[in-house]
C-alpha cells in the first residue's frame, strides 16, 4: 500500500499527522519497556527511575515515556548541550550516542543519572533526537552509590562524563566505556545498565525510522511540530480556567534557613519567582540544578493545566522561572548535587502549597513531601557479594476537598514508580524485612484526612553494611488545607541489637551489622478541613479498622467510647 | 445422529454453541453445526440449555462438553464476590493496601488508589515466617489461627484467603492454616496462594489469593447449577471448563482456584488459532480477533500459545489497577471493535474508541438513535459492508443517518465525510498495527514469519489491510469465525501450567540441581492428573526455564528437553538464553546468568475429531453475487467483485479487489490480494 | 655514513647514548612542564624501555619510580601486544595504582618504531597535582576505597595512531580539579616521549638494527655484570630488621612490618612475610611499589654510580604474600603509598645499616611528609592547592654526622619549591623555614636536622591534609646512637588560648582560618654511636652554631655529674 494518501487533500492530512503522532509516543513506550527489561539494577526496572524521550531536530521534547514524570522535563535541555557543543555539521553522525551527567551543566539533575543522547538521521538529514535517562548504582567517588549529604564538590560524588561520544558511527568508543567501568564500584551491573540505554535507543531509532521510510520525513517533521504546537495550545487553553493573581508560600527548612516564592498567573504566562532564596550549600550536597528546579515548575504546571494529557516541549511554554544563580535552586559547578532530589521536592512542595487554597480540585494537601532515598550496602549473608538498595520510600499523600489522602504512594515526582516486593529484597540483598506496614502515627486529621505513610524494617543480617540517608520533611509535618490537621513526620530509627536507638533524618555511612534494625517511618499526609465536620461513622470505620485510636479518635473528633462497641 | 462433541461460551448478550456430530465408526466430524441463544443472567445455565434446545440436541449424545465463562471477570468487576478475610505473615497484613505505591496517571496529583478487596480489620496476621530459602525461621503455632476464625465467623465472613511471604519457595504453613480452617471450619471457602501460583512477589500473589477467595463461592454455585441442569438433561459425559491459560480443565479443579478461568473466553479464541494452525500445519501465528467493543491480539510461536502469569484487571492509564498472578494467554487488549466511536476532541485531533456505542444504541446504521459514527459505520459508508446484507440482512442499515454522521464529524476536521469515514478506518487500523507490533515487533520477532488468523464479528473486516501494514505475508480466514471462540474448545486439551520461582546462580555445574527442581514438578503435575484417572500416554510435558543476567529483574524463557539434563546441556541452554536475549535486546554480554522461574506445562490430550472435508466443490463464480463500488482507501475506489462465502467451494481462488460476504462477518480483500479456500473452507489470503 | 659494526668502541658510544636519552627527556619534561611540583620538585620520572619492557635507561626526579616503567611497558604489551594493537603514533596513558603507585601518578608510554618494527618505548610517570576524588590533592589519610582517591585510568590508549582521542582527553579533564595544569604535563610528557623517541630511532639510522640491538643487550647484560661484582663484596648472611608503622589513619595501632634479608654471593634475597596485611587506611602499596623500594636499596647498597637498567636487578629476588600492605589489591586504597614503601627500603637499610657502616647511615627522616595546603589565592580568588614534600634530618654514620634537611631517600634527585614562589603563586606567607633544635639524634655522631616550615593562611578558609609517617616512631639510631625526633604538624590558632597543643601526624582536611599557621615539623635523623663520645670540638661547633643548645648539651651529651 502506498505511503501517504493521494485521495486526502492536505499536503500532511489530519489523519496521517495524528497516526504520526500517537505513533510517536510509541515509540518512546517502546524505548522505555525496552530499558525496564534489560536494565541491571533495581532503582531503574522496579523504581523505574529513568526517563526515555524524543525530540525534533531542534531538540525540543515531542513526545517522551517515563516511569517519572520529573524526568520529562530534564532531558530537553540535555539535548541542547549537545547541540551547543558539537558542530552539526562535523561532528554528529548517524549512529552517535553521548553521555553526560554534570547536573550544572544541564540537563541532569545528579551525576547518578547518566543521559545517554542520539541523534536521528533521516539520509544526511538530521530529523530528530532520543534521549535516556537513568539512575547509574555507583559511579566512584567518596561515597559508595555516590550520593551523600556531606559531599562538598562534585568531584566527590563520581565519574563525570560532559557529553562524549561513547558510540560513534555505531562503533563502542571502547577507551571510554574502559574509564567508566574501572571508576565504578559495580562494573558489571554498569555494563548491563549501559548497554540496556543502548538497547532502549536503537529501538526507538528503527522504529523511528521505519515511521519516516512510511510517511516520509516532511511528514514526520510537520506532525512532530504540529504535536508541540498542540501540546502549547491545550496548555494556553486550560490556563484561561485558572484563577489569576499572585499566589505565596513561604517554608522554614529543618536548617533554620527560610525559603519563599511568588508565583504570577496572568492570561498567558506562569512565572514562577524563587530569587531571594538561600545560596547554595558548600557543606551539603542538598543542592539543585537551575534545570530541576524547573521541572518542578513544568509539573506544577501540568499538574493545574491539563494532567490528562500528554506533556511535550509546547505544553510548558507559557512558563517562566526566576531564580538567582548560585542559589540552592540553581547551584553552580562544582557544588555537589547528589542530594538535589529532596531540594526539588521541597521547591514542589513550596510551589504546591502556594497554589493549593487556590486550586482545591487540583491540589490536595501536602503530601510526605520527601523522596526518602534510602541507601544501604554490604555483603549478601549467603553469597559475600556486596548488595544494597537505592530506593524512595512510600509514603502518604494529603487529604482533598472531598476525599481523603491516599496511603503509601510514592511523591508527587513519582510516577508508575514500583516499590520492590519484600521477597525479591530479601532474596536479592539478603536483608530481613520485618514488617512492611502503614504508619498510623497521629497527624493529617481533618474533615478528610491525610493518607498514611509507612513504617517498614530492615534487619541487617551480615557484618560490614551501611546506611546513607537524607529525607526532608523530618522535623516538620505536610501541610493541611482548610483547617486540616498537619501530617506526621519522614526518619530513621537505627536500633541496635542492645537495643539503643538512633534518630535520623539524614546520615552517610553509617555502619551496621548483623541483628541492627534500620527502621523507615514516613510521614502521614496533611489533613483537608476541620475534623469536626468528619462524620462520625467514617471515624467509627477508621478505629474500627485500626486506622486510629480510640484514645485520638475521643481526642480529635469527640468520639465515645461505645460508639464503637459494633465490630 | 451419532456421539456431540459441544462447547458453548457465555458472552454478554449470547451464548454460542458449537458442536461436532462425529461419526462412531470413522471418529470423523460429520458436520460442525453452530446455533446462538440469548443468554440469561442470573440463570446462565438456562442459556445454555436453550441453545441446545434450539439446535435440538439431546444432551444424553453429548459425551464431551466444554464450557467457557464470564463469571469470575464479572464477579470482580461488579465486585460481586462475598465478604472475605485475609491470614498474612505478622507485620505484613497492609501488603494488599500498600501494593506497589504506582501512579500511572502521573501529571495527576489528585490520583486516587484502588481500594483493597478485603478492608483492614478483615486482615488478620499470624506470627510464622520462611525465608526466602524455604527455610522456616519461625514455626506456626496453629493455636493463633482460632481466635482470628472467631473473628472472621463474627464480622460474617464468607472466604479466607491465606498468603504468607516467600511461600512460594514453602508452602508448609500455608497448607497447615488451609487444613486448620477446613477442620475448624468446614463451611468457609478458603484457598492459599501457593496453590494458584508459586511465584514470588507478595502483593501480586497475595491479591491473586484475596480475589480468588473473593470469587469462589459464587462460582462454585454457577458450576454447581450448571452441573445440575446438565444433569436434569440427562448429561452423562464429561464435563470441561474453559481455563485462562487456553486449555480447559476439569470442573473440579477450576472449583478449587476458580480464579484461574479469569480470562476464559479471550483464551479460547487463541485456542482456536493454534488448534485451527495445527490442523493447517501452520506453526507462526498472530491470533487476532476484532469485536464489537475491543480487539484482541495473541502470538503463537511454533505452535505454542504465549502465556503471562502477569495479568492485571483494571489497569488503566489512570488506574493502577490490580495483578492477579495466574497464567493467563498473553493478549494485548485494545478499544477498538466494530462499535468504537470515532470522535473528534476539543483540540480537533480525530480518535476511535475506546467509547463504543455498545448494543444500544449501536452502530449509527442500527438505526436504534445513535449518532456517533462507528468504525462499522465507516466501513458501511466505504462500501465495504453491504447496507442490504447487514449482520446477514437481519436489518436495513440506515445509510442517511450513517451520511449525517460522517458529514457532522467530516465539518469538524475539514474533511469530507467520505475523508472522515476513510479516517475512523485509518484510526482505528493504525491503534490495531500498535496493539499487533506490541506482540509481535517489540518483543522481537519478525511479521513476516507469522501468518494472521482473524476472526471475530469485525477480524476479517480489517485483517487484510493491517497484515499488509505490518508485512504478514498470509491471513487466514477461518469457516465460522464469528463462534471460532467456542470452536477452539472443541479442539483443547486439558492443560495446567506449573510455574516455581526458584533464583539460583546458572552454569554446568547446576545440572543436578536443576533436574531435581523440574523432577519435582513434574511429578506433582503427573500425579494429579494420574489422580483424576488420566492414563500416562495421555499426559504430555512442556518445560522451559526463565533466565536472566545475574542482577536483571525481566527474564526471557527458554525451551528446556525432556529427560535429565548433562551439563552439556545446562551449557546449551545458556547459550539458549544468550541468543534469545540477543534477539530481543540487540546485545549479549558475558555476565554470570541466573534461572528465576521453572514451568512445566502439562496437558492431558482428549481425542480430537477428525476434521472432515467440505463436500462443497465449485469456483468463485458460482459464488459471485455481483458487483458494487468498494474504498479501498488508500488505493482508490474500484468496482468490486462481492462473493457470498456459504457458496465458496473447497479449492475456489480469487483474487482482489473483492469482499467476501458470510452472515456474521465480512472480508475485505485489497486489489492484488488473492484467496484461496482450502478443504475445509478456510480462506488463505496472500497479501 | 655507513653503520658501523660491533666494534666496541662503537657500542660504548651506543651505550652512553643511550643513557643520555634518559637525562634529556627528563629535561624536556621539566622544560615543558607548567606545575612546580614538576618543573621545580621534579616528583617525576622518565625512562626508555627495549622492545620486552626491559628498563634501558631512566632519568630521575624520584627513586621511587625506579621499576615502574618496565612494570607499566610490561602491562602494555600484555594488553595491547596481545591483538597486535601497538603502532606508531599510538600514546598510551595510566595511572593504575596496581602497577605503579597511586593515582596521582600518571604515566605515559610512546612505542618507538624503527622501519616499522617496535624496537622500545619511551615513558614518563609524573605527579599531577590532582586527580579529582574525595579531596583536593587526591591523597587523603581517610580514604578506605580506591573510588575515593580520584579518576582511574585503565591502560589505554590516548593517541590513536597520531590522532588524539578527543573524548577520553575530555573525560580525564572534567574529572580533575586542576585541567589547566594537568593536561599541560600530559602534553609535556607527551613532547618529553617524542624526544626518547626521536633521539633512539636516530642511533637506529645511525648504527641500524644489529648494533643496536646488540648494544642493548649488551647495556642490560653489563649491568648485570657490575651488580653481580659488587654483590660478592657484599657481606654475606641472614639480616633481620622489624619496625612499626604508625597507624593506618583510621585505628590508632601501630602496623608490624618486617624484613629478613638473605645476601649470597650470587643473589639478594629479601622476604616480607609476617608484615602486616593490607589495611583500611591509604597506607598500602601493590607489588609493583614493592619491587620498585627494593631496587632502590639494593642499587644503594651495591653500586649507587652505575645507570641503572634492567639488568642491574637480575640477582635480585623479592618474597612477600598477597594482600599485605606491600601488596595489596583493588580496590585497597593506597594515595599514601610512598610512606609504606619507605618503610620496606628502610627495613632493609636497618637490617644492613650496621653490617655495612661505610654505605649506610642510622634510620632518617623516612616520612615525604608530603602535605596539601588548599585555599584561595588572596589576591585573584582562585582556587590553588600547594601540594609538596619535606626535607628532614638523615641518619648519622660511622663517620661523620647525619645530614641537615635532605629530601627523604624517595626523592633522590628533587627539589623543594622555593619560598619566593610558594608565596607568590599560592598566596600564603612563610614565616619561618629553619632547622630545628628539637631533642633527638645525639650520638658520637649526630642526626642530620629536621626543618620547621610555617604557612600563615591569608584567605578566609583552607584545608590542610597531610601524611607525616615515623610520628610515633621517630628514626632508629645506630650503634648506641640516640633515636632521632618525630616528623608532626602543629596549627598554632590564630585565636589560640593556649593550652593544648593542636598537634597531627595524619592531618585529614583540617579546617584553618585567615591568621592561623600550620607549622610542618620534619624530623632529625638518628644518631650515631654513643653521645657521650662525642668529641669536645665537634659539641663546642654544634653549640656555637646553636645546633645544639646548652641545656641539650649538657643534658644528652655529657653524663650527670651528679653520676661521678
Amino acid at each position: 500500500m502506498s505511503a501517504v494518501s493521494e485521495i486526502l487533500t492536505p499536503q500532511y492530512d489530519p489523519i496521517t499527522v495524528e497516526i504520526i503522532q500517537s505513533s510517536l509516543s510509541a515509540i518512546t513506550d517502546e524505548m522505555f519497556a525496552t530499558m525496564r527489561r534489560t536494565a541491571m539494577s533495581s532503582i531503574i526496572y522496579e523504581v523505574l527511575d529513568f526517563g526515555v524521550a524524543l525530540f525534533n531536530a531542534n531538540g525540543e521534547l515531542a513526545s517522551s515515556g517515563s516511569g517519572i514524570p520529573g524526568f520529562i522535563g530534564m532531558l530537553e535541555p540535555g539535548v541542547k548541550v549537545i547541540m551547543e557543543k558539537f558542530d552539526i555539521e562535523k561532528h554528529i553522525h548517524d549512529g552517535d550516542i553521548f553521555m553526560l551527567n554534570i547536573p550544572h551543566k544541564g540537563g541532569v539533575s545528579h551525576i547518578n543519572d547518566v543521559v545517554m543522547i542520539m541523534p536521528v538521521f533521516a539520509g544526511d538529514a538530521l530529523i530528530g533526537w532520543l534521549s535516556n535517562k537513568a539512575h547509574w548504582v555507583d559511579l566512584g567517588g567518596a561515597f559508595p552509590g555516590g550520593i551523600s549529604p556531606d559531599a562538598t564538590e562534585i568531584y566527590q560524588e563520581g565519574l563525570q562524563l560532559p557529553g562524549v561520544k561513547v558510540i560513534e558511527r555505531g562503533d563502542l568508543n571502547q577507551a571510554v566505556l574502559d574509564i567508566i567501568l574501572s571508576n565504578s564500584r559495580v562494573p558489571e551491573t554498569t555494563k548491563g545498565d549501559f548497554w540496556a540505554g543502548v538497547a532502549s535507543m536503537r529501538a526507538g531509532r528503527s522504529r523511528f525510522l521505519a515511521l519516516v521510510e512510511k510517511y516520509g520525513d516532511g511528514a514526520v517533521r510537520f506532525a512532530m511540530e504540529d504535536y508541540i504546537a498542540l501540546g502549547e495550545k491545550i496548555a494556553r487553553r486550560a490556563m484561561k480556567d485558572l484563577p489569576k493573581g499572585e499566589f505565596t508560600a513561604e517554608e522554614v527548612l529543618e536548617d533554620g534557613r527560610k525559603i519563599k516564592v511568588v508565583i504570577t498567573i496572568t492570561d498567558e504566562k506562569f512565572t514562577v519567582d524563587l530569587r531571594g532564596n538561600p545560596a547554595q550549600s558548600k557543606t551539603s550536597s542538598l543542592n539543585a540544578s537551575r534545570d530541576s528546579t524547573f521541572v518542578d515548575c513544568q509539573m506544577i504546571f501540568k499538574a493545574i493545566t491539563s494532567p490528562d494529557t500528554f506533556g511535550n516541549a509546547g505544553s510548558f511554554r507559557p512558563i517562566e522561572m526566576l531564580v538567582d544563580d548560585g542559589s540552592m535552586f540553581a547551584a553552580e559547578y562544582p557544588t555537589a548535587m547528589g542530594v538535589y532530589y529532596e531540594i526539588a521536592m521541597v521547591s514542589f512542595d513550596l510551589l504546591w502549597k502556594a497554589l493549593a487554597p487556590a486550586m482545591p480540585d487540583r491540589l490536595p494537601a501536602g503530601h510526605y513531601a520527601s523522596i526518602c532515598g534510602t541507601f544501604m550496602g554490604g555483603p549478601h549473608p549467603e553469597t559475600g557479594h556486596n548488595h544494597g538498595i537505592v530506593e524512595p520510600q512510600l509514603g502518604g499523600w494529603g487529604a482533598s476537598k472531598d476525599s481523603d489522602g491516599v496511603n503509601a504512594l510514592y511523591t508527587g515526582f513519582h510516577g508508575d514508580t514500583f516499590n520492590v516486593p519484600v521477597e525479591i529484597t530479601e532474596q536479592r540483598n539478603g536483608l530481613m524485612v520485618d514488617r512492611l506496614c502503614l504508619n498510623d502515627a497521629p497527624g493529617g486529621e481533618g474533615e478528610f484526612i491525610g493518607g498514611k505513610g509507612i513504617c517498614l524494617d530492615y534487619r541487617v543480617m551480615a557484618e560490614d553494611w551501611w546506611l546513607t540517608m537524607a529525607y526532608v520533611r523530618s522535623e516538620v509535618g505536610p501541610w493541611g488545607l482548610d483547617g486540616g490537621k498537619e501530617g506526621s513526620t519522614n526518619y530513621v530509627e537505627v536500633v541496635r541489637t542492645d537495643c539503643e536507638m538512633v534518630r535520623y533524618s539524614a546520615c552517610t555511612a553509617v555502619p551496621l551489622g548483623p541483628g541492627d534494625v534500620v527502621k523507615v517511618f514516613t510521614a502521614t499526609g496533611g489533613g483537608y478541613g476541620a475534623p469536626e465536620k468528619r462524620p462520625l461513622e467514617k471515624v467509627q470505620t477508621d478505629v474500627k479498622n485500626g486506622y486510629l485510636t480510640q484514645e485520638r479518635a475521643a481526642e480529635i473528633y469527640g468520639l465515645k467510647k461505645e460508639m464503637t462497641a459494633v465490630r | 445422529m451419532g456421539k456431540i462433541r459441544a462447547a458453548s461460551d457465555v458472552g454478554g448478550t449470547f451464548t454460542d454453541l458449537v458442536y461436532f456430530d462425529i461419526d462412531e465408526t470413522t471418529g470423523e466430524v460429520r458436520s460442525v453445526e453452530t446455533e446462538k441463544a440469548h443468554t440469561t443472567p442470573p440463570n446462565f445455565e438456562k442459556g445454555v440449555a436453550d441453545a441446545f434446545h434450539k439446535a435440538d440436541v439431546p444432551l444424553q449424545d453429548v459425551e464431551f462438553f466444554a464450557h467457557g465463562t464470564t463469571v469470575v471477570i464479572n464477579a470482580l468487576t461488579e465486585r460481586k464476590g462475598v465478604k472475605t478475610g485475609l491470614i498474612t505473615t505478622r507485620g505484613f497484613r497492609d501488603i494488599l493496601e500498600i501494593a506497589r505505591g504506582n501512579r500511572p496517571d502521573f501529571f495527576n496529583l489528585q490520583y486516587k488508589k484502588p481500594a483493597p478487596f478485603i478492608p483492614r480489620y478483615l486482615r488478620k496476621e499470624i506470627a510464622e515466617r520462611i525465608s526466602y530459602k524455604g527455610d522456616v525461621l519461625q514455626p506456626l503455632d496453629g493455636a493463633d489461627i482460632d481466635p482470628i476464625i472467631d473473628d472472621f465467623k463474627a464480622a460474617g465472613v464468607e472466604a479466607i484467603a491465606v498468603c504468607f511471604l516467600h511461600a512460594y519457595a514453602n508452602p508448609t504453613h500455608e497448607i497447615a492454616v488451609v487444613e486448620h480452617i477446613k477442620k475448624a471450619w468446614p463451611k468457609v471457602s478458603v484457598v492459599a496462594s501457593h496453590e494458584i501460583s508459586r511465584e514470588w512477589r507478595e502483593y501480586e500473589r497475595s491479591n491473586t489469593a484475596a480475589l480468588c477467595a473473593y470469587v469462589q463461592p459464587t462460582t462454585d454455585q454457577y458450576l454447581r447449577n450448571m452441573e445440575k441442569r446438565l444433569e436434569r438433561d440427562c448429561f452423562t459425559g464429561s464435563f470441561y471448563v474453559m481455563q485462562s491459560n487456553g486449555g480447559i480443565d476439569t470442573v473440579a479443579s477450576t472449583r478449587r482456584t476458580p480464579i484461574s478461568i479469569v480470562e476464559s473466553g479471550p483464551a479460547s479464541g487463541v485456542l482456536g488459532a493454534a488448534a485451527l494452525g495445527e490442523a493447517l500445519g501452520v506453526k507462526n501465528i498472530i491470533a487476532f480477533d476484532i469485536g464489537g467493543t475491543t480487539a484482541k491480539c495473541s502470538l503463537i510461536e511454533d505452535g505454542k500459545v504465549a502465556i503471562t502469569s502477569q495479568y492485571m484487571i483494571e489497569r488503566s492509564r489512570t488506574s493502577a489497577g490490580y495483578p492477579i498472578m495466574t497464567p493467563v494467554v498473553d493478549i494485548v487488549e485494545i478499544g477498538n471493535g466494530g462499535g468504537s466511536i470515532g470522535w473528534v476532541d476539543e483540540h480537533d485531533k480525530l480518535h476511535v474508541g475506546p467509547q463504543s456505542a455498545g448494543a444500544l444504541p449501536g452502530p449509527v446504521a442500527y438505526g436504534k438513535g445513535g449518532t456517533e459514527p462507528t468504525t462499522t459505520d465507516a466501513n458501511l459508508m466505504l462500501g465495504r459492508i453491504n447496507p442490504d446484507y447487514f449482520i446477514g440482512g437481519e436489518i436495513q442499515a440506515d445509510m442517511p443517518a450513517v451520511e449525517a454522521a460522517f458529514a457532522a464529524l467530516g465539518a469538524r476536521l475539514g474533511l469530507s465525510l467520505e475523508n472522515a469515514a476513510r479516517g475512523v478506518v485509518r484510526i482505528a487500523n493504525n491503534n490495531m498495527t500498535n496493539a499487533l507490533k506490541l506482540v509481535s515487533i517489540n518483543r522481537g520477532h519478525d511479521p513476516r514469519d507469522f501468518t494472521m488468523i482473524a476472526f471475530g464479528g469485525g477480524g476479517a473486516m480489517h485483517a487484510t489491510a493491517l497484515a499488509a501494514e505490518l508485512k504478514i505475508p498470509k491471513v487466514i480466514i477461518p469457516a465460522h469465525s464469528a463462534v471460532f471462540s467456542a470452536w477452539g474448545m472443541l479442539m483443547s486439551d486439558l492443560r495446567r501450567d506449573y510455574i516455581l520461582t526458584r533464583p539460583s546462580h546458572v552454569d554446568a555445574s547446576a545440572a543436578q540441581s536443576i533436574n531435581d527442581t523440574f523432577e519435582g514438578i513434574c511429578r506433582e503435575a503427573v500425579d494429579a492428573f494420574k489422580a483424576e484417572g488420566v492414563s500416562d500416554d495421555r499426559i504430555r510435558l512442556e518445560r522451559s526455564l526463565s533466565m536472566r543476567y545475574e542482577g536483571q529483574e525481566h527474564s526471557v524463557s527458554v525451551p528446556v528437553k525432556a529427560g535429565l539434563l548433562t551439563e552439556g546441556d545446562v551449557a546449551g541452554i545458556i547459550a539458549d538464553f544468550k541468543d534469545a536475549y540477543e534477539k530481543e535486546y540487540t546485545y549479549r554480554l558475558d555476565n554470570d546468568v541466573e534461572a528465576v522461574n521453572y514451568t512445566v506445562v502439562a496437558f492431558a490430550t482428549v481425542d480430537r475429531p477428525k476434521l472432515s472435508p467440505l463436500d462443497r466443490t465449485g469456483n468463485a463464480d458460482s459464488a459471485l453475487k455481483g458487483t458494487r463500488r468498494v474504498d479501498f482507501d488508500p488505493d482508490g475506489v474500484c468496482d468490486t467483485a462481492i462473493y457470498d462465502r456459504s457458496k465458496l467451494g473447497r479449492g475456489a481462488t480469487f483474487s482482489g479487489p473483492a469482499i467476501v460476504e458470510e452472515a456474521g462477518s465480512t472480508t475485505v480483500v485489497y486489489p492484488e490480494q488473492t484467496v484461496t479456500v482450502d478443504d475445509y473452507g478456510n480462506l488463505h489470503i496472500e497479501i | 655514513m655507513k653503520p658501523h659494526h660491533q666494534d666496541t668502541f662503537s657500542q660504548e658510544i651506543i651505550k652512553n647514548a643511550l643513557v643520555a636519552i634518559g637525562d634529556e627527556m627528563f629535561e624536556a619534561m621539566a622544560r615543558s612542564s607548567m606545575s612546580p611540583i614538576i618543573y621545580e620538585v621534579l616528583d617525576y620520572s622518565v625512562g626508555l624501555t627495549d622492545r620486552n619492557g626491559d628498563l634501558i635507561a631512566q632519568g630521575n626526579g624520584t627513586t621511587v619510580f625506579l621499576g615502574m616503567i618496565d612494570a607499566l611497558v610490561k602491562h602494555i604489551i600484555e594488553k595491547f601486544g596481545a591483538n597486535d594493537d601497538i603502532h606508531p603514533g599510538d600514546v598510551f596513558i595510566s595511572n593504575d595504582p596496581y602497577f605503579g603507585t597511586h593515582l596521582s601518578d600518571v604515566a605515559l608510554a610512546k612505542p618507538i618504531f624503527f622501519n616499522d618494527a617496535l624496537v622500545g618505548f619511551a615513558v614518563n610517570k609524573a605527579h599531577w597535582v590532582d586527580v579529582g576524588g574525595m579531596v583536593p590533592g587526591s591523597f587523603t589519610p581517610s580514604s578506605t576505597e580506591i573510588f575515593q582517591e580520584g579518576l582511574q585510568i585503565p591502560t589505554m590508549k590516548v593517541i590513536d595512531r597520531g590522532s588524539t582521542l578527543q573524548s577520553v582527553l575530555e573525560l580525564i579533564s572534567v574529572n580533575i580539579r586542576m585541567p589547566k595544569e594537568s593536561i599541560g604535563d600530559l602534553w609535556a610528557g607527551v613532547a618529553a616521549n617524542n624526544v626518547g623517541a626521536e633521539r633512539l630511532t636516530r642511533l637506529y639510522e645511525k648504527y641500524g638494527v644489529e648494533a643496536m640491538d646488540t648494544a642493548m643487550t649488551g647495556l642490560l647484560d653489563y649491568g648485570e655484570k657490575m651488580i653481580a661484582a659488587e654483590l660478592k663484596k657484599l657481606p654475606n648472611g641472614v639480616y633481620e630488621a622489624e619496625d612499626w608503622i604508625d597507624d593506618d589513619g583510621h585505628g590508632d595501632t601501630p602496623l608490624r612490618v618486617c624484613v629478613r634479608v638473605e645476601v649470597s654471593d650470587d643473589k639478594f634475597t629479601v622476604d616480607f612475610t609476617g608484615s602486616a596485611p593490607q589495611a583500611l587506611g591509604p597506607i598500602n602499596h601493590g607489588r609493583t611499589a614493592l619491587v620498585a623500594a627494593v631496587r632502590t636499596i639494593f642499587k644503594a647498597l651495591t653500586n649507587p654510580q652505575i645507570p641503572a637498567n634492567g639488568g642491574c636487578f637480575r640477582a635480585m629476588e623479592v618474597i612477600c604474600p598477597e594482600k599485605t600492605i606491600f601488596t595489596a589489591e583493588r580496590p585497597a586504597p593506597v594515595s599514601t603509598y610512598w610512606e609504606t614503601m619507605l618503610y620496606a627500603e628502610d627495613l632493609i637499610w636497618k637490617a644492613m645499616a650496621e653490617h655495612l657502616p661505610d654505605r649506610l647511615t642510622a634510620g632518617h627522616v623516612l616520612s615525604v611528609c608530603a602535605f596539601i595546603l588548599s585555599a584561595k589565592h588572596p589576591e585573584t580568588d582562585e582556587d590553588v592547592i600547594l601540594v609538596q614534600p619535606l626535607v628532614g634530618g638523615w641518619g648519622a654514620m660511622q663517620h661523620k654526622d647525619g645530614l641537615n634537611g635532605q629530601f627523604s631517600v624517595a626523592d633522590g634527585e628533587t627539589y623543594n619549591i622555593p619560598v619566593e614562589i610558594q608565596e607568590a603563586r599560592y598566596g600564603v606567607r612563610v614565616k619561618q623555614y629553619a632547622l630545628h633544635n628539637e631533642d633527638g639524634g645525639e650520638g658520637k655522631h649526630r642526626g642530620g636536622k629536621g626543618v620547621y616550615l610555617d604557612y600563615e593562611v591569608l584567605c578566609d578558609e583552607a584545608n590542610f591534609s597531610g601524611s607525616f609517617g615515623r610520628f610515633k616512631f621517630p628514626p632508629w639510631g645506630a650503634a648506641g646512637g640516640a633515636k632521632g625526633s618525630s616528623n608532626y604538624v602543629e596549627l598554632i590558632r590564630a585565636d589560640a588560648k593556649g593550652g593544648e597543643r593542636e598537634i597531627y601526624g595524619k592531618p585529614s582536611q583540617v579546617k584553618m582560618r585567615k591568621g592561623d599557621v600550620v607549622r610542618c615539623v620534619t624530623a632529625t635523623g638518628g644518631g650515631w654511636g654513643n653521645p657521650f663520645e662525642r668529641s669536645e670540638e665537634a659539641l663546642k661547633d654544634d653549640v656555637q652554631n646553636g645546633y645544639v643548645t646548652p641545656d641539650q648539651a649538657a643534658r644528652l651529651y655529657r653524663r650527670p655529674r651528679a653520676a661521678e
